[in-house]
């Protein structure tokens, strides 16, 4: 027998004690599931910082794949789904503006809202029922209808922007084809409670009318990659990204081809994926220096090849924030970039922690700045020691606490 | 979020039969709990139990029985007590942060589990990973649903399909956390239940869970594996109902992304069960109210049911009764 004695009333102590967190945050974006890009992983992992900094986190995405997040979501965390899962009762609007006898505005104007309206309608459903206090949005595909659904409610929105603004608002040929789409990304800023850049340059892009809302949050380096030790360095030349236009591997290819020689010793490997793979393959053939320069693939622990290769070359036309060239400056390697290549140029800083090109003269200029970190072992030591320092505030403490201040401040806390 | 006590989780998945903390909350009703943790007793399965009851103010005279009762066992129950009546809600977060095994089960004082119960959850829950599975999962089981005065009539889950979508809906997948074995790791992330909701605080909870990634799965087996013992009298159709709208508010979206038809359709479904309480409490007033706003969310369907006399008293829908 023997029941455990009965404990005295009062021992569940006040009756609020299983009240939920205080402040509810949701992260809004429109496409996560099976996907491992950058800014997924940003996503996951800010919510997974300010589930464990005491918020209610809900995660709302709109998409009509099934799956599951790439990145580990903590267990705490909602995730809804708020596309509809039921067919428009309505076809007709389609069929009547799909017209290509009405002037492109009218026809613009109209995909744009049969598209987006009912995404819309259910976000907003969201906010003025689930009440949370701030939402977050990324990329240009949520903060517009994450805007639009919550104008109007107590829901403070903050967009985030993870690339330079003139692209995200302005290229024709980025995340939307239709100019209403355009438009109506700027519109909306005006609801945001504050817009979110990644440097201070970028904020100062938007309008005079919007300036007071801008706030500044960079990313951040990896734990996984600081907790490498800078070793004997090989001497390799190494790219990480994306095998894509715009990071511009073709013009390193061509920039080795013009040195590779003179440096038997020396090697290039890339590592990552992409569309441009088989092109890039192709034009290393062509210029035959396939001995020399590899494609590594991608691999999960970049933070040990960081921890041992020479230099790192990062060509890329324009970055929201050059992850690679700040991880690999955090495990002291020097960077070598164009001059004018935004997300990069904010922190290296030429004959400091690496050396800066002048896009103008394109692989030869290029060439010529590598050549000059490969033929001085001083010089790359000396600009590799200064990395650290130069992408110290990179942090994921100083990300969470920036993001937590935010938060605050929307909520008039702060 | 719940709970300090710790886990012994990684290891479990190798113990075969690993402690399971039984989870039951009581008020006023120590006969029906003597039926309920005779229930335990009879399990077939090899492991420990680790019961826990908490009870919510009942009357002294109750009280004094109750801890008679558990002296009485041989088999020791931890006794928590709130002194003054809190609801079952927060009774049920009592509960859930007393929790310490590797397993928690729930169950409700006056339902009872057949002895095979806990050993097919427990043989599922292993081959689902155990309480470590990356995959957050509930073991629910098909039941008997005991009318007082009527014949049991098996209650099968159906788990094969929209989770979600069949919670709201309540037909083929109830939300009874008496059917359910799980990690007890995957109770606590769900969180606290709402103590707002003094009725169907399962259905939030459920869908709670299911936003967090969980998953509903079943035994390997089509039998009923426990019985609820089910009346409608003394339930207040207005709290019901009230209840029904707040969740309704409170995940809005779920009903909404579905479309306005399937959201018509619950909300006409909210006020015939809201009736069918107000009926059985002989309520004629509030079950006229309840039928005259099912009827303006779906006219003719209502007309239809009304035609096929499907709204006698004790005819209406059956769906979540919290």
């Amino acid at each position: 027998m023997t029941a455990a004695a009965a404990i005295p009333s009062g021992i569940s102590g006040k009756p609020d004690r299983f009240r939920p967190p205080a402040t509810r945050v949701t992260l809004v974006i429109a496409n996560l599931l099976n996907r491992g890009g950058g800014a997924e992983r940003i996503f996951v992992e800010l919510a997974n910082m300010l589930v464990a900094r005491g918020y209610a986190v809900s995660c709302v995405h709109f998409e009509e794949a099934e799956g599951a997040p790439f990145y580990p979501l903590d267990r705490r965390i909602e995730l809804i789904n708020v596309h509809p899962r039921f067919p428009s009762e309505r076809r007709w609007p389609y069929n009547m503006f799909n017209s290509k006898r009405l002037p492109d505005r009218v026809r613009n104007w109209a995909e744009w809202h049969l598209k987006k309206d009912p995404v819309i309608g259910l976000l907003r459903d969201y906010f003025q029922h689930s009440k949370p206090d701030v939402a977050i949005s990324f990329l240009p595909p949520a903060n517009t209808p994450t805007l639009l659904a919550a104008a109007g409610t107590d829901v403070k929105v903050i967009p985030t922007n993870h690339n330079v603004p003139e692209r995200d608002y302005c290229d024709p040929k980025r995340w939307s084809t239709n100019p209403y789409d355009r438009v109506m990304r700027m519109k909306a800023l005006r609801h945001a409670a504050a817009i979110h850049v990644l440097f201070a340059d970028f904020g100062a892009w938007f309008p005079q009318s919007l300036q007071d809302k801008i706030v500044v949050v960079a990313n951040y380096i990896s734990k996984d990659v600081l907790r490498h030790r800078p070793g004997e360095r090989e001497n390799t030349i190494l790219g990480v990204g994306r095998l894509a236009p715009v990071k511009n591997y073709l013009m390193l290819a061509d920039a080795w081809a013009l040195i590779a020689a003179q440096h038997p010793d020396w090697r290039v490997v890339i590592y990552g994926d992409g569309p441009q793979q088989a092109k890039l393959e192709e034009r290393i053939a062509e210029l035959g220096i396939g001995d020399s320069f590899a494609l590594g693939g991608t691999r999960s622990d970049m933070g040990e090849v960081y921890a041992r290769a020479g230099i790192l070359c990062h060509p890329a036309e324009f970055e929201g924030f050059g992850l690679a060239p700040a991880e690999a400056l955090a495990l002291k390697m020097p960077v070598v970039a164009f001059a004018d290549c935004p997300g990069v140029n904010q922190f290296v800083v030429d004959g400091v922690n690496g050396l800066l090109a002048d896009r103008s003269g394109g692989a030869e200029a290029l060439a010529a700045a590598l050549e000059r970190l490969i033929d001085d072992r001083d010089l790359r030591r000396r600009l590799g020691d200064n990395g650290p320092a130069s992408v110290a505030t990179f942090t994921e403490e100083h990300f969470a606490d920036a993001w937590v201040e935010l938060i605050e401040r929307c909520l008039g806390k702060r | 979020m719940p709970g300090s006590s710790s886990l012994n989780a990684a290891l479990a998945n190798d113990d075969p039969s690993p402690t399971i903390d039984v989870l039951i909350p009581h008020y006023n009703s120590v006969d029906a709990l003597d039926l309920s943790l005779a229930s335990i007793d009879a399990q077939d399965y090899a492991g420990r139990f680790r019961v826990v009851v908490v009870d919510d103010g009942s009357t002294p005279e109750m009280i004094a029985r109750l801890r008679d009762l558990i002296d009485r066992r041989e088999r020791p129950v931890v006794l928590l007590e709130n002194g003054v009546n809190r609801g079952r809600p927060y009774t049920r977060n009592v509960l859930l942060d007393a929790t310490e095994s590797p397993y928690t089960a729930w169950l409700d004082a006056g339902d009872a589990w057949y002895p095979s119960k806990t050993a097919a959850q427990i043989a599922e829950a292993r081959a689902l990973g155990g309480p470590d599975s990356d995959t957050p999962f509930w073991v629910t089981c098909n039941f008997d649903w005991q009318w007082t005065g009527r014949e049991a009539t098996r209650r099968f889950q159906t788990v094969d399909q929209d989770q979600v979508m069949a919670l709201l809906r309540g037909k083929d997948l109830r939300a009874y956390l008496w059917t359910l074995l799980g990690p007890t790791r995957t109770f606590r992330d769900v969180g606290w239940f709402d103590e707002k909701l003094p009725r169907l605080q399962d259905l939030d909870f459920f869908l709670r869970f299911l936003l967090k990634r969980g998953r509903l799965h079943l035994p390997d087996t089509a039998e009923s594996l426990c019985v609820y013992h089910k009346s409608d009298i003394g339930r207040d159709a207005e709290q019901i109902r009230a209840c029904h709208a707040y969740i309704f508010d409170k995940h809005r979206v779920l009903y909404t992304r579905y479309g306005p038809k399937f959201t018509r359709v619950q909300l006409y479904n909210m006020e015939i069960h809201a009736a069918r309480f107000a009926a059985s409490n002989g309520d004629g007033g509030r079950r006229a109210t309840h039928l005259w706003r099912a009827f303006r969310h779906r006219p003719k369907q209502f007309v239809r049911r009304w035609r096929s006399g499907g709204l006698k008293a004790g005819k209406e829908t059956h769906q979540h009764d919290g």
